[in-house]
């Protein structure tokens, strides 16, 4: 098969004097803007943690308590306001950042906590991918053969069928089954599916690779010394490798976050908590009664995170692939 | 540089836009269309096999029953449609004779030698039965038939042998169900069953042609083949359908006298004319409310539900009639109690809330309808007090007053403090099943989350697709079931309360799994009665009963807000009833005035 | 050549058995059975076992078993279709068979045939003649038939996939022309869109190319990127809301009284607007790979305009990978749009999948993967084969 997307097609480099990744890093350092973007994807990933920990230690960290109500229902966000507090008798003032939703919860505490759900979608749909994905290619590139076939066969196969197709028929039919004890629910069965049906770019990506760097010199001279396949495959071809994973990870995120609407509006992805999938969704029937903070406050939520993935992935990209640099 | 070509090919796309973006005239000619809006997809258009209300909405225009509701009237009152006369009763009230109009045609339909529709007779109406009875034809309304006619389970048995539905033979006679010439049905029953002429208004039990089963087998579910007013003339599956007028449709004239207020309302003034009135129907699906309403503003509906986003633009609450936004539209409102009940259920076979009568309870009191009321309804609907709804004789107004109801979180408190003893600790996280996952579910599940959290319960929510929800209702998998909504299609209570007998256990429609022998011996009693006094009274004692036990918390009965155009003449709602097109009329005039009426004020609303 | 394309189609098989064993242990290993489901609320035991018996869900999961063996049939040619008859063999093969079964078992009485089991007979062959269909008729009437039937949900699920005759689905409807009926739709709404999306973004790219390292470039690249940031579901909802319902531009939904071009318009547009940015992207990248490429210097330096560079060079070998690039995405076009068409009902395939996921309806599903498993395999092949032809470097090996 020809691959025709603009991908790797690296060789093995001279080696300079520093590492690709002490060189890599660098250049990313100069980029400022990449600089900035990574940092807010920290940011992203650092609230999901906190809000993990919340609920694992029982901090009662206001921002990350969305349920409770703080104003009437659909409170117009910035306006200050007067309401009586359930159990309580004397109305009070308040102001609420980005507007209230149907139960009088605040949408930025909701915005603030679907961050979690939708990072841990996509983390955990990217490690399952990259769990099946990585190994898989890097067998098939480096015994070729019969092995290599099959894996071949088998990637082409789950790539044939549409993603978003493949992602739903799984989902739906994930759903509510149990496996080994645990029942598949909620965001559990979204990136279950997700990861099941997505290894399939980084799959042909490392078996490329591995292809490209089996019969380069450092390996041939581990296979010399009498090194085991596994060793050769772990502890020298798969290290260098190990940028093509961590640019495809850093693409593929947003690709997960977006899938993620995509299955909270289709009525797949987490129901009783919020999600910004859920949340746009709301959008559909408050946008009739000028609702829109909910909307928009996901829509910002999604937009910051992934323009500062794409840029970053970008970055990384150009910084540890230079061969692939596009800009 | 080559600008241009850049414009040109930038352009192309708008250039090319436009051409296939013409309006056709074609809607332009004088026939009237009534253009209904479907939330739903309609699953089959079989009488045999229709179960849900839309279908039946759909249907009812095509294939008429024996009998039918006044369609002006109130109280409801059962007149003959394709019957002669009400029903000759047996003085044991075991024995049904019914006299069936003559000269009364089906549709013409290919299925009939020579394309033309053949008279209608007594025969069709027993096929029909004996189909639904037919196993291998596995229909969905054999519950209301079971154990009731002389000789028509002994068939259902017969019929198991064949593996196909069209090997049964049907002239294997069932001594219960005869045509003893072509315009007289009888019927014999096992044990009384009063509710008979109730059940024969429904479009389950209309006629079917044999040779139309003979022609269409399984097909039959997109070919229906009636003798009412419309035929099916067009179905895109999931997109919409269309009826025409049936044009040999016998003679039947619009109602002549009516409910007291009727005549002022001007819902006499067609009397003695010709039915129906309407060239066309078209019924939309539109899953989405927004796009319906919005098409309905702009003159694209007729008729059209008033959205729960959209409620406050299109009705005053406080004066209970319609804003100034609506009533310079000429649309009008119309209000009216649909007996339903929609509730929380609990499973009675589960470990945890099953056995724990306070429990039950404590949720119960802790459930402000109210606010729910407020909150998904804008405050419009009924806050159910009984599992009877208001509309039915039975209902005892005095039932809101005990103590079986209502909010009160002290109480609620107390109650669950009870719970814990027999509990013997703390009560486990409870999991409260949820059907659909589109924003409406969503918010209710979480509402219905808030509500028993605030007894400080862990409380779970299990989203499902429906499908999967229903198949756990089914097999009894949900402690607890927040989608219960029924809507009753008789004006007897007799219905409600089988909700909570033994004998019918899910999948029939005790989705509780609710048991309790006094409640039986006294249904079972009820159950051949015929409407007196002294079955108010077994009824209303049930009544407490299932109140009392708690195996469902009550929420609210639906009160409809139905806004129609003004060109819509002779609407009335029925709650019972399902064809009322054929009763309105349109003014097609107006309705063309209204395009311009509607730019007219939206360009006042601009500067 | 010849020997390449052959070689490529028969790699085609064991990707289409992949694909079909992949929905098989999706929708029938885990999916399950879901006769519960279809027989709808109030159905008793009775009901669920004929709907069982109707889906095949009886049927052993792979191991089947063959009752009838050898059996003859004639089949007839009539008015109406295809009609079914039995040679009379097959009564005194029943009789005969019932008399073994009898001397088996020990028991005197032999069983008379009864006329329901020759007709269950019959109702059988009329199955299969689904499957079949094509074979009976090209051998008219009269042609003796040989019988399969191993008959297994296995062995069912490929004999429906390969004859196309996916059967009925949940609401009864046969899958064949839910399909057929959503194919018009979908396509009226993905061309308009794809070639809209494709003149764009090749123009925008164009320009960017040439363009490139201006604070132009830059500029188009981050709003690029920030398109591709957005969410879909956004896109729909706002411009639903604020071009149809706000504005009253366009119609808000689907009007099936109207010609598709009507109701098209919005949806096409917002997807176009919507795909614009990860579009651009990707032709822009192509674009600057082949400017960087030598030939291009060349022409630089052999001092042509910038213009002819662009038109005469990089233009058209940039073509190639948006060829392909089109023709991959035929498969896509006729499986239209999930949430466009959700949002608009338009009746296409993507409202047809949103509804079956919806009522976990797993024979469409399974329909609309293979269909679409197959049209992918193929075009990729179509695309290679363009490839090849175009690209003399591709080596036939």
């Amino acid at each position: 098969m020809t691959d025709r997307t603009p991908t790797t097609e690296n060789s093995n480099e001279p080696v300079k004097g520093r590492s690709l990744w002490a060189d890599g890093i660098r250049r990313l350092r100069k980029r400022k803007l990449a600089m900035v973007c990574f940092a807010v994807v920290m940011m992203y990933f650092m609230l999901a943690g906190l809000i993990y920990l919340n609920e694992v230690l029982d901090w009662k960290i206001t921002l990350f308590d969305w349920r409770q109500a703080v104003g009437p229902s659909y409170q117009k966000p910035w306006v200050g306001y007067e309401w009586t507090p359930e159990g309580q008798t004397a109305p009070q003032r308040d102001w609420v950042f980005f507007g209230t939703d149907f139960l009088g919860q605040s949408t930025w505490r909701k915005m603030i906590y679907a961050s979690k759900t939708s990072i841990t979608v996509a983390l955990f749909a990217s490690i399952i991918s990259i769990l099946i994905g990585v190994p898989m290619g890097a067998v098939a590139g480096y015994f070729r053969g019969w092995v290599d076939d099959t894996i071949v066969w088998l990637y082409t196969t789950v790539g044939t069928i549409p993603g978003i197709v493949l992602i739903m028929a799984f989902a739906v039919v994930l759903r509510a089954q149990t496996f080994f004890g645990a029942e598949l629910k909620g965001i559990t069965a979204v990136y279950v599916a997700m990861g099941l049906t997505s290894w399939v770019g980084i799959c042909r990506l490392i078996r490329g690779e591995i292809i490209k760097r089996k019969e380069s010199e450092y390996v041939l001279a581990a296979r010399a010394l009498g090194c085991s396949n596994r060793r050769i495959i772990f502890k020298h071809l798969l290290p260098n490798v190990f940028h093509v994973i961590i640019i495809d990870f850093s693409l593929r995120f947003v690709h997960f976050i977006h899938a993620e609407v995509i299955l909270s509006f289709l009525g797949l992805g987490e129901a009783d908590k919020p999600s910004w999938g859920a949340m746009i969704d709301a959008a559909r029937t408050e946008l009739a009664r000028n609702v829109w903070w909910e909307m928009a406050a996901a829509t910002v939520a999604i937009f910051v995170v992934s323009l500062a993935l794409n840029i970053f992935g970008d970055a990384l990209r150009d910084c540890l692939d230079p061969k692939l640099r596009t800009d | 540089m080559n600008c241009r070509l850049f414009i040109w090919i930038g352009l192309l796309p708008l250039v090319l836009m436009p051409g296939c973006w013409t309006k056709d005239a074609a809607s332009d000619d004088d026939e009237a269309v009534y253009r209904y809006p479907l939330p739903t997809k309609v699953k089959t258009l079989d009488t045999g096999n229709v179960e849900d209300v839309y279908g039946m909405l759909v249907v009812s225009n095509i294939c008429e029953s024996l009998y039918t509701y006044h369609y002006l009237k109130r109280p409801f009152e059962v007149i003959p449609m394709l019957a002669e006369s009400l029903p000759v009763i047996s003085d044991d009230k075991l024995t049904y004779t019914i006299r069936i109009k003559q000269g009364v045609y089906f549709q013409d339909d290919p299925c009939f030698p020579g394309k033309k529709g053949r008279e209608l007779k007594a025969e069709d109406f027993v096929f029909a039965f004996k189909r639904i009875a037919n196993t291998r034809y596995a229909s969905v309304n054999w519950g209301a038939f079971k154990d009731r006619i002389i000789g028509l389970d002994d068939f259902r048995e017969y019929t198991k042998q064949f593996k196909d539905e069209f090997e049964v033979d049907y002239s294997k006679e069932v001594p219960g169900l005869l045509a003893i010439d072509d315009y007289t049905l009888r019927i014999r029953l096992v044990k009384p069953w009063p509710q008979l002429v109730d059940d024969l208004t429904s479009a389950i039990t209309a006629p079917v042609p044999k040779e139309a089963v003979d022609y269409y087998r399984k097909d039959m579910m997109t070919h229906p083949v009636g003798t009412g007013p419309y035929r099916l003339k067009k179905w895109a599956r999931s997109v919409y359908l269309e009826l025409e007028k049936n044009p040999s449709f016998r003679v039947e004239t619009y109602p002549a006298e009516g409910a007291p207020e009727d005549a002022a309302a001007g819902l006499l003034a067609d009397a003695g004319r010709r039915l129906p009135f309407i060239d066309r129907i078209v019924f939309q699906i539109i899953e989405e409310e927004q796009p319906a309403w919005l098409l309905f503003l702009r003159g694209d509906m007729e008729i059209m539900g008033i959205p729960k986003d959209s409620f406050n633009t299109a009705v005053d609450i406080q004066a209970e009639c319609p804003t100034e936004f609506i009533q310079q539209r000429h649309i009008r409102l119309s209000i009216s109690d649909q007996p339903s009940l929609y509730y929380i259920g609990f499973n009675m076979q589960d470990p945890v809330v099953g056995r724990n009568k306070p429990l039950r309870q404590a949720l119960n009191h802790a459930f402000d309808k109210d606010k729910l009321n407020e909150l998904f309804y804008n405050g419009r609907w009924r806050v159910a007090h009984s599992v009877m709804h208001p509309l039915m004789n039975e209902y005892d107004p005095a039932i809101a007053r005990e103590p079986y109801t209502g909010y009160d979180l002290q109480k609620a408190k107390w109650l669950l403090a009870e719970a814990e003893k027999i509990q013997g600790g703390p009560i486990p996280e409870l999991t409260v099943g949820m059907s659909g996952s589109d924003p409406f579910s969503r918010q209710f599940g979480q509402f219905v989350q808030r509500q028993f959290e605030s007894l400080g319960l862990k409380v779970r929510m299990d989203f499902t697709d429906w499908p999967t929800y229903v198949e756990k209702m089914n097999k009894g998998q949900h402690q607890i079931f927040g989608g219960g909504g029924n809507r009753f299609s008789t004006p007897d209570a007799l219905g409600v309360l089988s909700m909570f007998a033994t004998k019918y256990f899910a999948p029939l429609g005790n989705s509780f799994f609710y048991s309790n022998p006094d409640y039986d011996r006294l249904y079972d009693q009820a159950e051949v009665m015929f409407p007196s006094p002294e079955r108010t009274i077994i009824f209303r004692q049930m009544e407490r009963m299932v109140l009392e036990d708690c195996p469902v918390i009550l929420n609210t009965q639906r009160v409809q807000y139905i806004l129609y155009h003004g060109w819509l003449e002779n609407y009335k709602p029925h709650p019972y009833l399902y064809d009322i097109m054929k009763y309105i009329r349109i003014d097609t005039d107006e309705q063309k005035a209204y395009k311009n009426l509607e730019k007219e004020l939206k360009q006042k609303i601009k500067p | 050549m010849t020997a390449y394309i052959i070689r490529r189609l028969m790699y085609l098989a064991p990707i289409v058995f992949g694909v079909l064993l992949v929905t098989f242990v999706l929708f029938t290993l885990i999916g399950g059975d879901i006769s519960q489901q279809i027989a709808g609320k109030h159905a008793d035991a009775e009901t669920i076992a004929e709907i069982r018996h109707e889906y095949g869900f009886d049927k052993p999961l792979f191991v089947g078993h063959k009752p009838l063996e050898g059996d003859e049939a004639v089949w007839e040619s009539e008015k109406e279709g295809f009609i079914l008859a039995l040679k009379n063999e097959r009564r005194t093969q029943m009789e005969e068979k019932a008399a073994r079964k009898a001397e088996k078992s020990g028991s005197r009485t032999i069983e008379p045939v009864k006329e329901p089991q020759i007709a269950e007979y019959q109702a059988k062959k009329e199955w299969l003649s689904d499957l079949f269909w094509k074979r009976v008729r090209d051998k008219q009437s009269g042609q003796a038939w040989e019988m399969v039937d191993f008959d297994s949900q296995f062995v069912a699920h490929f004999t429906k996939a390969f004859t196309f005759r996916f059967g009925r689905a949940l609401d009864r409807e046969r899958i064949g022309e839910k399909i057929l009926r959503g194919i018009g739709p979908s396509v009226s709404l993905t061309i308009p869109m794809f070639f809209g999306t494709l003149i764009v973004s090749i123009s925008f790219a164009l320009v960017v190319a040439f363009l490139r390292g201006t604070v132009w470039d830059h500029a188009i690249v981050i709003l690029c990127v920030a398109g591709m940031s957005l969410p879909y579901l956004s896109f729909i909802i706002f411009g639903q809301y604020f071009f149809a319902y706000r504005l009253d531009w366009f119609p808000i939904f689907y009007a099936p009284d109207q010609p598709m071009g009507y109701s098209v318009v919005l949806p096409a547009m917002i997807g176009m607007v919507a795909g614009l940015g990860s579009n651009l992207r990707f032709y822009r990248t192509i674009m600057l790979d082949e400017i960087r490429n030598d030939y291009v210097r060349t022409a630089f330096a052999k001092g042509l305009t910038a213009r002819r560079v662009l038109f005469k060079h990089v233009l058209k070998n940039a073509m190639i990978p948006i060829v392909t690039s089109v023709v991959l995405s035929i498969p896509y076009l006729i499986l239209g749009s999930l949430l466009l068409e959700r949002f608009f009902g338009i009746p296409g395939l993507g409202y047809l999948m949103f509804d079956a996921v919806s009522s976990r309806d797993f024979f469409v599903l399974n329909a609309l993967t293979f269909i679409e498993a197959l049209l992918i395999a193929f075009f990729t092949l179509v695309a290679d084969v363009c490839y090849a032809w175009v690209d003399p470097r591709v080596k036939f090996d």
